[in-house]
């Protein structure tokens, strides 16, 4: 037998200290989670595209799901709530479903972080078209979904229990940039000139013993696989992504859309729903590589020795660490300038010559969108929430947010990891383009309310936000 | 579903139709099992305490792609769950005998090793050991199963669709750590790994996946002298996955991983393998979901008119570039001034008796053939098949040379693959690594200055295709 000599380490023989320690991102916290199947009925309005000839659902792909993760902000409860659903067209809409959720449990309005995952093959969110086919089952499915959210959120927050959550960025390959040049102008259309931002942004929630509870994935990417083709009611690529991490790691997933106001999968505007979860797998591997390497659970990483070997080699061991426990909510609402609006005969004027059908459904739109919204002398507050778990930020917001908002908070902040959440709460609904989507006359500078330059003062102003934020000492 | 009555009906892109990199082959594919019995002398570690393997982790596995041009030559791809090849004189031996095997020549058979660091070296030189006596009979196994599974191959040549892409995976990480008066063997926290992973899959004109071709640059060595399994590494669990998606075989090359190990890793613990090599394996599978269908790509259909103005592509059949050329280059490079056998005996007197007589027998068996100081070529095959190029070569290069090449040629897909065939079974580090110095520094028989050299000759032929 022979024995393996560790030499006895003096201080020569170690790394510089800023090598000796490697941390993961995490925070410790309490935490818990709850999820709910919200299906809705076959029949339900589920208008989501202008060239579609249904629309009502005839079918379900995958579940339509709600999913809760509380969190205690001292004794103040935090919920970041995901639904499997589009978008809201306006204040009414929007409240009609969060004002109840608030209402219901008895919290403050900057307490709840109801997001939406944005699929577009998801029943309606809209409270005002009763009228229209499919629109009578609505009213009640809205509200069996508010009681299940509310059932959520309390489920996860009875359930809260002491928790560390390990943080990671990936990378995921399934968006594309989908601004195509065509012309004068540009369509919302696949562009292979244009790299997509692909960072994917992890969480794994466990308990002290280790065990997943929750994971929390968030990427930019419009959930636009399934289109007017489909009639049947789908959480799009979520839907398999999420069954692929649940199933591995019997835990709920929350899918959180990121800021995809130019991001869509290359595989795309289909009625084929196998296109839809071979997207989602793309994403669901991805997220399961990102898991993979994450330290065990409440566990860093430290230098333990030198061997000597065929070579000299060093080995490194975990040890047992107390995560940041630093939380914070901060919510911002930034002065935002508006674009000289049409009016809505100038816009009807505009759209004259289109199919009746998708002039009807843009002018709709634009007249939601503005409610609650547009202030006097062309200015808008945008709401921005920025809470702060552990090494991780969240920042949701209600718009469409360009990637360059993600990229941007990433890149001036490397130190932290940043979740950043569009179709988040309200109002602003609106796209938030980049200067050269204004130039290009592309949809999103014209379905917005917001001048050019509001991306980056938002951005700007939210960085700023974060920088006053404590980091954890290490 | 064109909306071709809208006024925008008219509005195109400038590019209509687009695909991946993609090639239209001749090719066949084979796999072939070459586990060796339990008991043989396994594992490379000079801080091992046993030399005899115990146990089988994942069977060992060689995959051999054929491809054969339009004059009915033939030219193989064999990857195999070796570490490397022994010494010289062994590899030299072998690489003949398969060839011959074969019935072609040297030169178009690429030959190469992961590099797991869990099974027996087929070296008949090495310090005899526990378990020694079973390594004879494991080089013929290998002969025998490479030349099977290369005839089988050729034997299956049909015409095939292959398309290709980059994904990314973090299982490495720099594994050059300052540590005192040295560097160390061991995880960097401070360096960014290159994360690359380059992915082929190889389909039937009829859209079936025949093969598919894995190339990520990272140590395996996962499982190190407390292991006494006999292991693929974090490879086997990668291939199990990737193979249980597609349902045929992962050939995998090991990339220019000279500096880069996965973060967790020295144990004997082959969970920690799987896990390792589940993060290769769920990377290589998203990035094989993330393309068209085989043999396709996409043209332009037509504007949609829908809430927005929406702008449709189809798939369609496309076929990629059929062009191949294999060519080796042999690049000047220079010997180090090394210290002698007795030199470095001295220079390692205090450390453990084992450690020193691996360190030893290594460093004279890799000195067959070279002469300090000397000038002399390091082999490398660059071989075009279609649109994507391997750049093959029997060292254990830095990442310097597959991030340096790509950088330089942004539109191509490029394999980077150690560890095939040989002379030239050292490291090639960059230049700074001779400063620290690390281990792989003296290792190397080379002088600083020889990544740089065979990178950018590799570039100019580059350049040429």
């Amino acid at each position: 037998m022979v024995k393996r000599v560790i030499p006895k380490m003096s201080s020569t023989d170690l790394p510089p200290k800023e090598k000796l320690f490697h941390y993961p991102f995490s925070a410790s916290l309490k935490a818990g989670v709850a999820q709910r199947n919200i299906d809705p009925p076959i029949g339900i309005r589920a208008a989501s595209w202008g060239a579609a000839k249904s629309h009502v659902a005839t079918g379900l792909h995958r579940d339509i799901t709600t999913t809760a993760l509380a969190v205690l902000h001292g004794s103040t409860p935090l919920y970041l709530v995901t639904v499997d659903w589009g978008w809201w067209q306006g204040v009414k809409d929007d409240l009609n479903i969060r004002g109840k959720v608030i209402a219901g449990l008895g919290i403050k309005e900057d307490q709840l972080q109801l997001h939406l995952t944005h699929t577009h093959a998801g029943p309606n969110t809209a409270c005002d078209v009763a009228h229209l086919e499919g629109g009578e089952l609505l009213a009640p499915y809205h509200q069996f979904a508010v009681d299940s959210i509310i059932s959520a959120c309390k489920e996860a927050k009875d359930g809260a229990i002491a928790a560390t959550i390990t943080w990671a960025y990936g990378k995921c390959d399934l968006a594309v940039n989908r601004e195509l040049p065509c012309g004068e102008v540009d369509i919302v259309g696949f562009n292979p000139g244009v790299e997509a931002d692909d960072t994917l942004t992890v969480g794994r929630v466990s308990d002290s013993s280790g065990k997943i509870i929750a994971t929390v994935v968030n990427y930019a990417c419009h959930p636009t696989t399934l289109a007017w083709q489909n009639t049947d009611v789908s959480p799009d690529f979520i839907g398999a992504a999420r069954e692929m991490v649940e199933q591995k790691t019997g835990a709920p997933m929350l899918f959180l859309q990121g800021a995809s106001g130019d991001l869509a999968p290359r595989d795309g505007y289909v009625g084929n729903h196998e296109i839809a979860d071979k997207n989602g797998r793309i994403l669901g591997f991805a997220s399961l590589a990102v898991l993979e390497k994450m330290i065990p659970s409440g566990k860093a990483m430290r230098f333990k020795n030198r061997v000597e070997s065929g070579a000299l080699l060093g080995e490194w061991e975990d040890f047992a660490f107390q995560s940041s426990t630093f939380t914070d909510a901060v919510r911002l609402d930034i002065d935002v300038p508006l674009q000289d609006l049409p009016t809505f005969e100038e816009l009807e004027e505009r759209w004259k010559d289109i199919d009746a059908g998708a002039r009807e459904t843009r002018l709709a739109r634009a007249r939601k969108l503005r409610t609650g919204y547009v202030l006097e002398n062309q200015r808008a507050k945008h709401p921005v929430w920025i809470w702060a778990w552990g090494d991780a930020i969240i920042v949701g917001q209600p718009g469409e947010a360009y990637s360059f908002f993600q990229t941007e908070l990433r890149r001036r902040h490397p130190d932290r990891v940043i979740f950043v959440l569009n179709c988040t709460n309200g109002p602003g609904y609106v796209y938030i383009p980049t200067p050269d989507a204004y130039s290009r006359f592309r949809y999103q500078s014209w379905q917005t309310l917001l001048e050019v330059g509001a991306l980056e003062l938002i951005t700007d102003e939210v960085s700023a936000a974060i920088a006053r934020m404590p980091k954890s000492v290490k | 579903m064109a909306s071709i009555d809208s006024p925008n009906a008219s509005l195109t892109p400038g590019i209509t139709h687009w695909r991946e990199a993609m090639s239209a082959l001749r090719a066949g594919v084979s796999q072939r099992e070459f586990t060796p019995k339990v008991g043989i002398a396994s594992g490379i570690w000079g801080a091992s305490k046993k030399s005899r393997s115990e146990s089988v982790h994942i069977g060992l596995f060689l995959t051999a792609i054929a491809r054969e041009d339009e004059g009915g030559r033939r030219s193989f791809i064999v990857g195999i769950d070796l570490c490397v090849l022994g010494c010289a004189e062994c590899a030299d031996d072998m690489l003949e005998q398969i060839a011959k095997g074969v019935g072609v020549s040297r030169d178009q058979i690429l030959f190469s090793s992961s590099h797991t660091h869990a099974v027996p070296m087929p070296c008949i030189h090495r310090a005899k050991k526990d378990g020694s006596e079973l390594v004879p009979e494991f080089r013929e196994l290998i002969i025998k199963k490479t030349i099977e599974a290369c005839i089988d191959a050729a034997s299956k040549i049909a015409d095939v669709d292959i398309t290709w892409g980059y994904g990314h995976c973090d299982l490495a990480v720099n594994r050059d750590l300052p540590c005192g008066s040295a560097e160390v063997v061991a995880f960097n926290p401070e360096i960014i790994a290159d994360d690359t992973v380059t992915v082929g899959r190889v389909s039937t004109r009829d859209g079936k996946i025949i093969a598919t071709i894995a190339n990520y640059a990272c140590h395996p060595t996962t499982l190190a002298w407390d292991n006494m399994a006999i292991s693929p590494d974090y490879i086997g669990m990668a291939r199990k996955l990737v193979e249980a998606e597609t349902g045929a075989p992962m050939l995998f090359l090991q990339g220019a991983s000279g500096e880069l190990s996965p973060r967790n890793q020295y144990s004997g613990d082959t969970d920690l393998a799987d896990r390792n090599g589940a993060i290769l394996g769920h990377a290589v599978i998203s990035t094989l979901k993330a393309m068209q269908s085989p043999g396709c790509g996409l043209r332009w259909n037509g504007i949609v008119e829908s809430g927005a103005l929406l702008g449709e592509w189809h798939e369609e059949k496309v076929s990629g570039s059929s062009q191949a050329k294999e060519i080796r280059i042999d690049v000047p490079v220079r010997v180090k001034e090394w210290k002698s056998i007795e030199q470095l005996r001295e220079e390692w007197a205090g450390i453990d008796a084992d450690a020193l007589e691996e360190r030893i027998n290594r460093a004279t068996r890799l000195r067959i053939g070279y002469e300090s100081g000397a000038e002399v070529t390091h082999p490398v095959w660059i071989w075009q098949w279609g649109e994507a190029i391997f750049v093959a070569q029997p060292g254990e290069a830095y990442s310097y040379i597959q991030t340096e090449l790509r950088k330089r040629n942004p539109g191509r897909i490029i394999f980077v693959v150690n560890l095939t065939n040989a002379p030239g079974l050292f490291y090639l580090p960059i230049r700074t690594a001779y400063n620290a110095p690390a281990y792989q520094a003296w290792q190397t028989l080379l002088a600083p200055g020889c990544i740089e050299a065979v990178t950018d000759q590799v570039d100019k032929e580059l350049k040429k295709i």
